[in-house]
């Protein structure tokens, strides 16, 4: 496949990337997108040009990520030495000593100073064509700025101290963007890129990981593929793909072997993911990674764990909407329709104006997304603010929902998760209760990044869990100013005010289960399997 | 009740049982905790657990540390599922155990104890890949709607009572005089009493110094189960532990509310808690909801939550709290803790956090909190729900306890820390089929 066309630089004008999928409506918008089919083209294409070409194990290590025969162009170069730049300023800030829940808060100074430097160091290291195009239109906006907003969401969520998928997302699309901008050159950078600059990413995600503590955002714990990575697997895998069974490089099931993990883990990117795993978790590797393991079986070798890779991305990462909610769409990402596709009957009602909505008052710059193994709301959209799309786009693997069974119905290209198939008829999300209106929110919270002692907000924490359901805050505003203190229910003395007590019983019938089966990375097609167990609930006494 | 004992045994082992075993059990829960409160009243002495998350061995541990059920009495405040490998066996066993000892045992909801969650977290997958189908995951569901929200502990002592050390050494003659009570004890690995708190030094406390920080963190846990020659939880030594002379009434008549997340802005009593319809999903929002989900922080009054579900709560609101439901304490669990246990705010809420290393790499601790009996106290003990939740009375409670004079008072507090179980004797499963993507 080959790289899409770029950019022409002198014609083009750039937007500020904003975050356009408010809610689980709009992800068949989404998987319908030029941006989503950007996304996709660009990761078949690098999975594809690092694939061995012939099946001799001399091929195979002209793929190793140290293969000498590896050609690190001048643009590369500058993006391998941005990223030494970025992962030196961890040295800079050590770690805060002392108790603390669990992620460091250090690292929500190491992310302001990234931020505050980034200009600079974008205007330094990318390519100079892209640097020298002047900006155009009414919002004065540069490739740099645009560019801006990927690279920084590729390093996780400040306010919640947490890293996933969702922001390893936001830097592959930071290079995709270089790329389509003209700044590499295809047929001859794409070694370079994964081998050198992808992978110095994903050391310095490794260490800050580390450093900081970071929680894995969003986590399933073991029943996710990993805790915060997934793009090392499809390249990995890509990597050793032309290899039959049994010849030369390592097995699949030889994962486990903590020998042969330390001879690959620096040459190949699966490997290399492997090692990390092995690295901070203690335990059976098929207990703390059952999904791993069981993969590691695959009959059809490697080839058959990339296309699965690409497959499972599809769906777990790009097609789950905690996932992908911050993603921000300008002009690089398009939040267009491609040619020819087919609309969901119902278009997405955000389609808004470009500049922060009113009803978004926070004034800082929490980058949004969901974090961690903190427990997050699966439906949670929560803080991200418009008017700042720097802290947009971080998204994680918060909880993530599973496609609704009617948006996946509406959107007949839906890739839809077969291991986690939602059980059917999942509680619509319920109505907001009015009196929640009268609740006086302390807006500092919301707001407040630094904590005092070091103790980490709520979402801080390891394995935090989001809530599915959640509707995007409309923050303090919506609930009215914050006198802080006591009397802060609104009504307690009306029995209305007790929401719930109220509330419809909702009462889930579990039964039908969709399973998704995706032809390949850009899609797939939906089976629906339904089963008729409606189960009776009614056993109250 | 032999099947039962058997299921037990089973499990115990971390054996999966079949099928209709569960669905019976499931159906047997139901049964009892449909007749359960939604703030169950629960007599201390209890030892009271936080997050398990399917760690299983860990959970094993847990009761090596803390004592076997049924010989020590537990509360468990939710989250048993989810995240870890075997969800699916410490719900059961702890289920299993609430039905052969309903009234040694209680279990109130997590928010991962819900339908959508557990689709989401694993808890779904999990029976998939052991059953192959969702049946048991729906069995389970269908307790979970269930369970009660929140649990509240009367007749805790003032006071933790002596420890006893494996030669039969009595730690008291390390422990300062009668009435200098032991209001904290912090027991950590290797079963070492590393701190205690007396009434008088625990008006210093503050969240800063009250972690166990001092904990050998590194230290090999060590046969900690050697400590117990008493029972732990079941505290009771016959000694009749005062509450302090009547010119400084400690407030120990107070009850221990336990809860999974914490405080909603639409729940200003605990009575409010008793008129909710549990018997469903865990909503999205409203008060069921935020009692699931809720964190304390540091702030004023309430915040948005960052999880997109719940609050955040202050000091002020929990004070509030505390003070017109007449509590000592709120015990919650919902967020990981390094050290195990957090208090906050003055001691008025303590986080319980039950899963060491976390997901496996968290290289956190874990602990349990054991709530001594008070045997000063039978009035508050006999007359246990009325008389606490009186409004009336509260409130009369209350402003005596305003007077000025009023020492702050928890309840005695002890402490078990932890470590994850060793892990080296599980052997090699063979692989399951393919996740789909794969196949």
């Amino acid at each position: 496949m080959a790289a899409p066309l770029a950019i022409p630089l002198s014609t083009h004008t750039f937007r500020r990337p904003q975050k356009l999928i408010n809610n689980n409506d709009d992800l068949p918008y989404f998987l319908n997108s030029k941006a989503h089919h950007l996304i996709v083209t660009y990761i078949q294409h690098f999975s594809d040009a690092i694939t061995p070409t012939g099946p001799d194990t001399k091929s195979t290590e002209s793929r190793y990520a140290n293969s000498p025969s590896i050609v690190v162009s001048q643009s590369v170069s500058q993006i391998v030495e941005l990223l030494a730049t970025i992962e030196a300023i961890i040295d800079e800030i050590p770690p805060i000593e002392g108790p603390r829940r669990f992620g460091n808060v250090a690292f929500r100074t190491w992310f302001s100073t990234l931020e505050a430097r980034s200009p600079e160091l974008l205007r330094k290291y990318l390519p100079e064509s892209i640097v020298n195009t002047p900006a155009k239109g009414v919002d004065d906006i540069t490739a740099v700025d645009e560019l801006q907003v990927y690279l920084l969401g590729g390093f996780g969520s400040a306010q919640r101290l947490d890293y996933g998928t969702g922001h390893e997302l936001s830097f592959f699309a930071f290079l995709c963007g270089i790329w389509v901008l003209g700044g590499f050159e295809t047929g001859k950078d794409e070694l370079g890129l994964v081998f050198k600059a992808f992978d110095a990413y994903l050391a310095i995600i490794r260490k800050l990981v580390l450093t900081y503590n970071l929680e894995p955002a969003g986590s399933h714990g073991v029943w996710g593929l990993d805790d915060h990575s997934f793009l090392p697997y499809i390249f990995g895998s890509a990597q050793l793909a032309a290899t039959p069974e049994g010849m030369g490089p390592p097995a699949p099931g030889s994962i486990v072997d903590a020998n042969t993990v330390e001879r690959e883990r620096r040459r190949n990117m699966y490997f290399g993911a492997i090692g990390f795993i092995r690295d901070v978790k203690k335990g059976p590797f098929w207990e703390h990674s059952p999904y791993l393991y069981d993969i590691s079986g695959a009959i059809g070798g490697w080839k058959k764990i990339n296309m699965g890779m690409m497959k499972m991305y599809a769906a777990e990462v790009l097609g789950k909407f905690p996932v992908v909610q911050h993603f921000p769409f300008g002009s690089i990402f398009p939040w267009d329709l491609v040619e020819g596709a087919k609309l969901p009957p119902k278009l997405p009602s955000t389609i808004a104006p470009s500049s922060s909505s009113s009803t978004n008052p926070s004034p800082s710059v929490l980058p949004g997304g969901a974090g961690g193994e903190v427990t997050k709301a699966p439906w949670s959209t929560l803080p991200s603010d418009s008017s700042k799309p720097l802290s947009a786009i971080p998204q994680t693997t918060r909880m993530r929902s599973a496609t609704p069974i009617s948006q996946a119905n509406l959107a007949n290209r839906v890739p839809v998760s077969a291991l986690r198939g939602p059980p059917m008829g999942m509680p619509p999300p319920p109505v907001p209760s009015p009196s929640r209106q009268n609740i006086t929110i302390n807006p500092e919270s919301t707001t407040t990044v630094a904590v005092p002692g070091g103790f980490a907000p709520a979402i801080g924490g390891v394995a935090v869990t989001t809530a599915p359901w959640a509707k995007a805050p409309t923050g303090p505003s919506g609930f009215g100013k914050g006198s802080g203190g006591g009397d802060a229910v609104g009504n307690p003395a009306d029995p209305d005010s007790v929401a719930g007590v109220d509330a419809p019983v909702r009462r889930v019938r579990s039964g039908s289960v969709t399973v998704g089966e995706t032809g390949s990375l850009a899609g797939g097609k939906v089976v629906e399997y339904t089963n008729n167990h409606n189960h009776n609930k009614e056993e109250e006494k | 009740m032999s099947d039962l004992d058997s299921a037990v045994e089973q499990l115990r082992q971390c054996r999966p049982i079949p099928e209709s075993q569960v669905r019976e059990i499931c159906f047997k829960a139901r049964e009892i905790l449909i007749e359960e409160a939604n703030v169950q009243i629960v007599d201390a002495p209890v030892t009271i657990c936080g997050d398990i998350h399917g760690q299983f061995h860990d959970l094993m541990e847990l009761f090596r540390v803390g004592g076997d059920c049924p010989d020590t009495n537990y509360l468990f405040m939710g989250d048993f599922v989810d995240r870890g490998f075997y969800s699916l066996e410490s719900f059961l066993l702890l289920l299993c155990l609430k039905v052969r000892y309903p009234d040694r045992i209680t279990l109130i909801r997590g928010n991962h104890e819900s339908r959508q969650i557990t689709t989401v977290y694993g808890f779904y997958d999990e029976c998939i890949r052991k059953y192959g189908s969702a049946n048991v995951w729906r069995y389970c569901c269908d307790v979970f709607d269930y369970l009660a929200l929140g649990a509240l502990v009367i007749g805790a002592g003032s006071s933790v009572q002596p420890t006893r050390l494996a030669d039969g050494e009595d730690a008291e003659t390390k422990v300062r005089e009668a009435e200098d009570e032991v209001e904290i004890e912090v027991i950590g690995l290797g079963g070492v009493v590393t701190r205690q708190m007396s009434r008088r030094d625990a008006g210093m406390i503050n969240s800063t110094n009250l972690t166990p920080s001092a904990l050998p963190h590194l230290s090999s846990s060590g046969p900690a189960g050697a400590l117990l020659t008493g029972v732990p939880g079941t505290g009771a030594s016959g000694n009749s532990r005062g509450i302090g002379n009547a010119n400084t009434p400690t407030n120990t008549g107070g009850a221990v509310l336990c809860v999974h997340g914490g405080l909603s802005p639409l729940i200003d009593s605990v009575d409010k808690i008793r008129l909710l319809d549990r018997k469903q999903e865990v909503p999205h929002d409203g008060a069921m909801c935020d009692l699931l989900w809720s964190d304390p922080e540091e702030i004023d009054g309430w915040g948005l939550s960052p999880r997109g579900a719940g609050f955040l709560f202050g000091a002020d609101i929990v004070k509030q709290f505390n003070h017109l439901n007449n509590l000592t304490l709120i015990a919650r669990a919902h967020q990981l803790v390094m050290e195990g246990f957090k208090e906050m705010f003055d001691s008025s809420i303590v986080t319980v956090w039950s899963a060491p290393n976390y997901c496996y790499r968290c290289g956190n601790v874990a602990a349990i909190l054991e709530l001594g009996e008070d045997n000063s106290n039978a009035v508050l003990r006999s007359g246990g729900e009325e008389v606490l939740f009186n409004r009336e009375n509260t409130r009369r409670l209350a402003s005596t306890y305003m007077g000025g004079s009023m020492k702050r008072g928890g309840p005695g507090r002890r402490y078990r820390v932890f470590e994850a179980a060793a892990q080296d004797s599980r052997g090699m499963p063979s692989k399951k089929p393919m996740p789909y993507y794969f196949l």
